[in-house]
């Protein structure tokens, strides 16, 4: 038979919990007065032990692969499949363009912002980064500076870098939740809000009497319009003025081997 | 004291190369058998290794909070409760 008994405490502030508070005290002055102290030296260190893990993972994948016909078959499935839904976002990214080369055909003076885009190795990716967040291999270091653009294939825009570190960055994917992003959908490039939900997806209140579709590109405004994310589902009600749109991100954010980042100076035409 | 620096480095792991969810489980298991202050750092480690500021409070804090909590409710909890397993039934 199992008792239960209340034990007498006599202490009024364990030590155990003192120290607690202590460290939750320690740290919050830290991050308050020396923002990045710490992130920049957990950064440095984990840096090699993330890119050496990579590493591994790349030798073991490329090892199975070559001992397993059936797995070499699905690989190559899966990686057929991958390159057909980017053929679909460059699809839709060229579409953009088109509309976007017409509209600017009408301006004179005008000429296209260079891009000094730098390829960047994704060391970390959800469900990882708790806070649906990418850790990439560049930094400071090289050139990354905090706002910068991330795209992805087909040069769909992802995120933005929200800390740079000297060799490693934090990247805050668009779709992470509470995030909000001013977008254009559509044909009729409707400006809206849209607001991160977590796990590549997002959603935002468009007029009722709005020309949107399930399909559509959503795409970010800017001089030269980067796909944002593709129009997944519409919830309307017959009593409200305002219908709900879900997108999702055309890229699988759990499966980001690559990114881009996209210079701070090319921002403004972004 | 062995058992416990293993335990240590398996979180050091988990929080390197594992999803977040693992580092809240393999906290919870390490609090369930002994007080650990540590699972402080693991918050910390978290927070700012893959964290963004929040919209409420301007610097990644959650599982810091989170595992601050945990680690005094759950000592509250040991203490407070004692379970005998009583020979006759």
């Amino acid at each position: 038979m199992k008792m239960n008994y209340r034990a007498r405490n006599k202490r009024r502030i364990p030590r155990f919990a003192a120290a607690i508070v202590v460290l939750v005290g320690l740290f919050a002055i830290f991050q308050i007065f020396f923002p990045g102290i710490i992130g920049r030296g957990l950064h440095t260190l984990f840096s090699p032990v993330w890119s050496g893990g990579v590493l591994v993972h790349g030798l073991v994948s490329d090892t199975q692969a070559l001992i397993q016909d059936r797995r070499s078959l699905a690989d190559e499935n899966e990686r057929l499949r991958r390159a057909l839904a980017e053929a679909r976002v460059q699809s839709v990214a060229v579409e953009a363009l088109e509309t976007e080369n017409r509209e600017l055909k009408a301006l004179l003076g005008r000429t296209t912002a260079t891009s000094s885009d730098m390829i960047a190795a994704v060391l970390r990716r959800p469900p990882s980064t708790a806070y649906d967040t990418l850790i990439i291999d560049l930094g400071e270091a090289d050139g990354v500076t905090s706002d910068d653009y991330v795209l992805g294939s087909g040069r769909v825009a992802l995120g933005r870098v929200r800390q740079a570190h000297a060799r490693s960055s934090i990247v805050e994917v668009f779709s992470s939740p509470g995030v909000e992003t001013d977008v254009l959908i559509g044909p009729a490039r409707v400006p809206v809000r849209a607001v991160g939900v977590g796990g590549g997806e997002l959603r935002a209140e468009v007029p009722r009497d709005a020309s949107v579709a399930t399909g559509d590109a959503v795409v970010v405004p800017g001089f030269d319009q980067r796909v944002f994310a593709l129009v997944a589902a519409i919830e309307e009600s017959a009593t409200d003025a305002f219908t709900t749109v879900r997108f999702s991100v055309p890229l699988n954010i759990y499966e980001l081997m690559w990114v881009l980042v996209s210079s701070h100076a090319d921002s403004d035409t972004f | 004291m062995l058992t416990r620096i293993l335990f240590n480095i398996a979180l050091v792991l988990l929080i390197a190369f594992a999803p977040w969810w693992t580092v809240v489980l393999g906290v919870i298991v390490l609090l369930a058998y002994r007080n650990a202050p540590e699972v402080v750092f693991a918050g910390i480690a978290l927070d700012v290794l893959y964290g963004t500021d929040l919209p409420v409070i301007s610097i990644p804090i959650l599982f810091t909070l989170s595992f601050a909590l945990l680690g005094i409710a759950a000592y509250y909890i040991k203490h407070q409760l004692l379970v005998y397993d009583s020979l006759d039934t």
